[in-house]
């Protein structure tokens, strides 16, 4: 109990193991009084997990070391109960009543009574209270719907600080926020931190954690690799704590040489989305696209799908202007999108497989207006013999194959169009490391087959392992380009994680 | 009050507008509308229907509804009228009213626990209830034998009837609830967004539970009430559409059917205007089925203003980040 002074949370080996994965592997973290500790790593390095094992939405591995929270051990089995207790975790998305006033929202489950019914008065008085201490202008009875997105997430701070918390977690939160909102945030983050809360900043932005943070903690899969005083140290210390990482052998690439190109885009722009996107795309090559998750690199291949209209640019589809208005365009100008989340977009979970890969053949199936289902047999024969799809049968429901075999399927359902151009948006999400490997190994072959392949991916190992060109994407705008030996891990955390204000003006 | 703020009232609570628009239109087109007797007529008609309408209010902001109240009522009256002369009229009632409780609780349960949509769930128990009221009442209507009862389901005040005082009642009691006890404020947060109601300790479960329960209690109420102003209990009461009145009600007034969004006022408006509309029809001499479109054309030209004005304003807030 000697720390009790100066620590208000120290964690101690914390294990977390996932179903064939180890999340995290002996973390570590403490946090002082008045504290703000950036939290760094990649994509899956551990940061986010262990949050959410101290905020009781994990528990710990059983052999795990203890959490201690204000000189105690605590254990949670809720998020309820951590933030009972002071320790409040806030996510990326927002998660507010909309219809609902800034003071309930605030007071949210512990509305304050008198006489058996809820004291308006006092609700909106200790709101303006905590709203002061914040200098949010919003006032207790605003509808939060009608709130700019930056001050609904003042709310969301506000919540905390009237259940009195130590220790704030805040978990990218700056990401959907302007300049000077962001400038508003850091504001109150400094004065929390004059009022002793510890205070743990996720981010990703290297020059965020720069201006904000006292010291840094790295993580690389699952371990603290790294951990500064942010006054002593420059960037290139974080960036070579955060990488390192062995390349595993799995990756396969395409070898071939590129030919004539398919894709070429000349700035192209969506307000508030992504501005000013230029790049081109080879038959037999693979292009990835690597940037975080809502730097806008979906959006971009939306708009490339006819789903999104761009405010400007041009797309060059085979060396012509391509008017593509919507995905039918698309799909008749060849191009196919393996959407990021497959359940949702690419599958009809509740069809066989067969009916699933001759789905976007359809229209070219009919025989006197109705489907010719003696050709989907033959269609899936093709391609599950191709595709190597692991299924018992081919009117097995895609929803019981697994996630690799899945995804393969909508591969599949493409190749059946013929693209010469394929866009693939995190293509082995959710798939286990041997299908992972698979679906690597499929992508060379395709390009090496001669079509022009995109892979959209936040993983580094993976788009490392695939690309031959690699475009970087950071907040809608991108930032550098990288071939061959400029491919490396250094390169490539140092492109998406400095904010180029300057660029975006 | 400013005109801004007038403004922004008129914005944010549709029905205002829409209900003084209606009025208006009434009271210049539709002779013998304006007329102390007639308004009054109007509330006195609409007050069964305005009382199931609060418990169906609960249950919408929550973030469901409930079709069983559709034959629920049948149920009901046919309990009151039958059981009155065998074990007397309040014994009768309370009897009905505990049928009505129960179909709630059972709509809740399998709603709020077992997680079956909502959809299914009132439909079947809907079928369920139009069975029993048959199968109760041998597809006969039955009298009222009390004289209490049917003295206190026509009779009135000043021409206010006592249904219409109690309707009147049970509305301030709603509003009571749904503004200032943590049930109401609760309802509000399940029905706007559950993950967060539930993260903050609110028990989601009884929440629905309980507003399936109040719907169920409302519901057997209007179809007592029902019996007690026609002096009888006819089995295909309610059928084929009350329920969708009652929801129409409720959603013209500007309650979200997506749930969060709504309070007890805004029901009363649209009650009212559904009220409003069938009754110049009946002063015009509209044929009933011509009615009934035009209420069904009505219905749809609100929520599309609703919208277009929600739009609107959503735009608006947009611009000005």
């Amino acid at each position: 109990m000697s720390n009790t002074n100066e620590f208000v949370l120290e964690m101690k080996n914390i294990n977390k193991t996932f179903p064939g994965v180890k999340a995290l592997n002996g973390a570590c973290l403490d946090l002082r009084y008045g504290e703000v500790l950036a939290l760094c790593g990649e994509n899956g390095a551990g940061k986010s997990t262990l949050m959410k094992c101290l905020s009781g939405v994990y528990q710990p591995d059983a052999d795990s070391g203890e959490i201690l929270y204000q000189g105690k051990a605590v254990h949670y089995n809720s998020p309820i109960e951590a933030k009972k207790d002071g320790i409040v975790l806030i996510f990326q998305e927002l998660s507010l009543v909309m219809d609902l006033s800034v003071a309930e929202n605030i007071y949210l489950g512990s509305l304050p009574m008198k006489h058996g019914r809820v004291d308006w008065k006092k609700l909106n008085s200790d709101t303006q209270v905590v709203l002061d201490k914040l200098g949010c202008p919003a006032s207790p009875k605003d509808t939060i719907s009608s709130l700019p997105i930056a001050q609904q997430q003042m709310i969301e701070i506000a919540r905390g600080i009237a259940l009195g918390a130590k220790v704030l977690i805040l978990d990218e939160p700056t990401s959907s926020l302007t300049e000077r909102e962001k400038n508003y945030l850091f504001d109150i983050i400094r004065k929390l931190q004059s009022e002793g809360v510890g205070i743990v900043y996720i981010s990703h932005k290297m020059d965020e954690i720069f201006e904000i943070s006292d010291r840094v903690l790295v993580f690389r899969d699952g371990q603290p690799t790294g951990k500064f005083n942010t006054k002593e140290i420059v960037l290139d210390d974080i960036v070579q704590a955060m990488i390192g990482r062995t390349l595993d052998g799995y990756f396969h690439k395409c070898q071939a040489e590129p030919g004539e190109e398919v894709l070429r885009v000349e700035g192209l722009s969506l307000r508030g989305v992504y501005k000013d996107i230029s790049f081109n795309v080879r038959r037999r090559e693979v292009v990835g696209f690597y940037g975080l998750v809502g730097a806008g690199r979906s959006e971009i291949m939306e708009t490339i799908f006819g789903v999104r209209k761009p405010d400007a640019g041009t797309i060059y589809m085979n060396g012509q202007k391509s008017n593509i208005r919507n995905s039918v365009d698309a799909v008749r100008n060849k191009i196919g999108f393996v959407t990021e989340n497959r359940k949702e977009q690419g599958l009809v979970l509740d069809k066989s497989c067969r009916e699933n890969i001759a789905l976007a053949k359809l229209p070219w199936l009919q025989k006197h207006g109705f489907v010719d289902e003696k050709v989907t047999y033959d269609i899936y024969n093709e391609y599950h013999d191709k595709m190597r799809i692991s299924s018992p049968s081919s009117e097995q429901e895609i929803v019981y194959l697994s996630g690799g075999n899945q995804q393969k399927v909508v591969i599949g359902k493409w190749l059946t169009l013929a693209p010469d151009l394929l866009i693939l948006d995190e293509p082995t999400r959710g798939i286990d490391v041997g299908s992972k490997s698979e679906i690597h190994k499929l992508i060379a072959e395709l390009a090496e087959s001669g079509m022009a392949v995109i892979v959209i991916s936040s993983e580094m190992p993976e788009i490392m392992g695939v690309s031959n060109r690699i475009y970087t994407i950071a907040q809608g705008l991108i930032t550098d380009e990288f071939a061959g030996d400029e491919i490396t891990e250094e390169n490539l955390i140092k492109a998406i994680t400095i904010t180029e204000s300057a660029k975006r003006a | 009050m400013t005109m801004k703020k007038l403004k922004a009232f008129l914005g944010k609570n549709t029905v205002v507008p829409i209900l003084v628009i209606i009025l208006l239109l009434a009271a210049v087109f539709v002779p013998g509308f304006l007329t102390p007797r007639n308004l009054l007529n109007v509330l006195n008609q609409n007050a069964v229907k305005g009382i199931m309408a609060i418990g169906m209010t609960f249950v919408i902001i929550n973030g469901y509804f409930d079709m069983s109240i559709c034959t629920l009522i049948s149920l009901t009256a046919a309990l009151s009228c039958g059981l009155q002369s065998s074990i007397g009229l309040v014994p009768a009632i309370l009897v009905s009213i505990a049928v009505g409780l129960a179909v709630g609780a059972i709509n809740g349960f399998l709603v709020a626990k077992a997680g079956i949509n909502a959809f299914v769930v009132t439909l079947a128990l809907m079928l369920g209830c139009r069975a029993l009221s048959y199968m109760y009442s041998g597809e006969q209507s039955i009298l009222a034998t009390n004289d209490l009862f049917t003295d206190f389901g026509m009779g009135s005040i000043g021409g206010l009837s006592y249904i219409s005082i109690l309707f009147i009642v049970m509305v301030l009691i709603a509003f009571y609830v749904l503004r200032f006890t943590p049930h109401g404020r609760n309802t509000y947060a399940v029905g706007g967004n559950a993950g967060s109601a539930f993260n903050a300790g609110i028990n989601c479960v009884k929440t629905t539970f309980i507003n399936f329960v109040i719907c169920g209690f409302t519901g057997a109420l209007g179809g007592v009430l029902f019996a007690a102003q026609s002096g009888a209990a006819s089995p295909p009461l309610g059928w084929p559409d009350m329920h969708m009145l009652v929801i129409a009600g409720v959603v013209l007034g500007g309650t979200k059917l997506t749930g969060g969004f709504g309070n007890i006022w805004y029901t009363c408006g649209g009650i009212i205007i559904l009220g409003v509309v069938s009754n110049m029809m009946n002063l015009l001499n509209v044929q009933t089925y011509v009615s009934t479109l035009v209420t069904g054309v009505i219905m749809i030209g609100v929520l599309y203003l609703d919208k277009v004005l929600t739009e609107r304003k959503k735009k608006a807030a947009l611009a000005n980040l």
